[in-house]
């Protein structure tokens, strides 16, 4: 019984933990992208490209909340955790190609 | 102008996602203690969270053609009409009709949503000058905030439902978001963010290589919170770990306040990076920002 205790205790700390520690990384990064948008984005019309971007945004809402559902039906949690991971690596590998601002406002 | 421009934009911002954090945390009680399951309950805001997608692509080329003063205010307008809409439910309503009504009210209160996000952010590329890190500065306290204040939303929504009850704590937001638009109305300069020249209706997809990589990262950054936070974790807080709903309501509201602070925190944390163009003196001309501002 104290050992099944002291282990809820363990998961609630690992998982609650866990997901701070997501939170700030992610916090961190979404706030640089939202930034990033406003650099990239073309002067003349702005709020075409942020608007693009949204979109994609929005997009990702609706699939990730799709997949949370229905990661969870299938595997629980840590299959939703792995799904998260996932689509985490995706993104770092996305934004290892992203040109220099000064490049692109060059360009504009 | 600059400066009255951004409060604006801002205060707007706000209201509205005081709003919008309320709302869904309103909507949610209000069908818990009317018996609705858990399911019929996240049907509620499926169309919500899906007008995004459209509301993005066609708001942005909206605001480009007519200026970003009139995406914001129609923002704002819709969200009215929304939560007006909403106060006609009345709980003797059929179950199929009553899910049908709300989810279409929430459609719209998700179109509101994005126009008013849509405007609010690219206004600030306007706003913000060409100062070093001054754009990313502006960007995260606007984006840091909002969420933040998302987070007082669904406790003010949980307050407003007991204090005042369903059809009150609506009409209620309803009038602070129209003392809002009256001052945006009156206030904001009126072709912020308007193009010189009328772009086309194809031009809605990005041709930049920039903008299409870090919109996809924004997809898959975006997914991988999502694929956890909306259902996973609030369904095994309560299965596996024995939560009370109030208990995970507070954990998640924390979350997201937490989060916008941090977001706002941003700038500060963030390394000079050549590629970001934070902290690194510009050269050749191009300006730290990556280009002027118009207004």
């Amino acid at each position: 019984m104290a050992v099944a205790v002291a282990l809820d205790l363990a998961v609630t700390v690992g998982v609650v933990g866990g997901l701070i520690v997501f939170g700030v990384v992610f916090a961190l990064n979404s706030s640089l992208h939202s930034y990033l948008i406003l650099a990239y984005a073309n002067d003349r019309d702005v709020s075409l490209d942020v608007g693009f971007y949204y979109s994609a945004n929005a997009v990702g809402r609706l699939v990730g909340t799709l997949l949370s559902g229905a990661l969870y039906l299938w595997g629980g949690l840590e299959a939703a955790l792995w799904g998260s991971a996932l689509s985490v690596v995706i993104a770092w590998l996305l934004t290892l190609r992203l040109p220099a601002v000064a490049l692109v406002a060059q360009q504009g | 102008m600059r400066r009255r421009n951004y409060a604006l934009v801002t205060a707007g911002y706000w209201v509205f996602t005081l709003t919008d954090g309320a709302l869904r945390m309103l909507v949610l009680l209000h069908f818990h203690q009317l018996g609705y399951s858990a399911v019929s309950i996240a049907f509620l805001f499926l169309l919500y969270e899906f007008v995004g997608i459209v509301t993005n692509l066609i708001g942005g080329w909206v605001g480009a053609r007519s200026g970003l003063n009139r995406t914001l205010l129609a923002g704002l307008g819709l969200q009215i009409v929304a939560l007006v809409v909403l106060s006609f439910h009345d709980a003797s309503w059929r179950k199929w009709l009553s899910v049908g009504f709300v989810m279409g009210a929430q459609a719209l209160s998700g179109v509101a949503k994005d126009l008013t996000k849509m405007s609010s952010k690219s206004a600030v590329k306007f706003v913000a000058g060409d100062g070093d890190g001054a754009l990313f500065r502006m960007v995260a306290v606007l984006t840091g905030s909002k969420n933040a204040l998302k987070g007082v939303g669904f406790f003010l929504g949980a307050a407003l439902l007991s204090s005042l009850g369903y059809d009150g704590a609506l009409l209620l937001m309803a009038a602070l978001i129209a003392v809002t638009f009256v001052a945006v109305a009156a206030l904001l300069d009126d072709d912020l963010g308007r193009s010189k020249k009328k772009p086309p209706l194809r031009s809605i997809l990005s041709t930049s290589t920039a903008v299409n990589r870090l919109a996809a990262a924004r997809l898959f950054l975006f997914a991988s919170r999502d694929i956890w936070f909306v259902v996973a974790l609030p369904v095994y807080l309560d299965d596996v770990l024995g939560w009370s709903y109030e208990g995970i309501g507070a954990f998640l509201a924390a979350w997201v306040i937490g989060y916008g602070i941090v977001q706002a925190a941003a700038p500060q944390a963030s390394p000079a990076d050549e590629r970001t163009n934070l902290g690194v003196r510009s050269c050749g001309g191009v300006g730290g920002d990556g280009g002027g501002s118009r207004s």
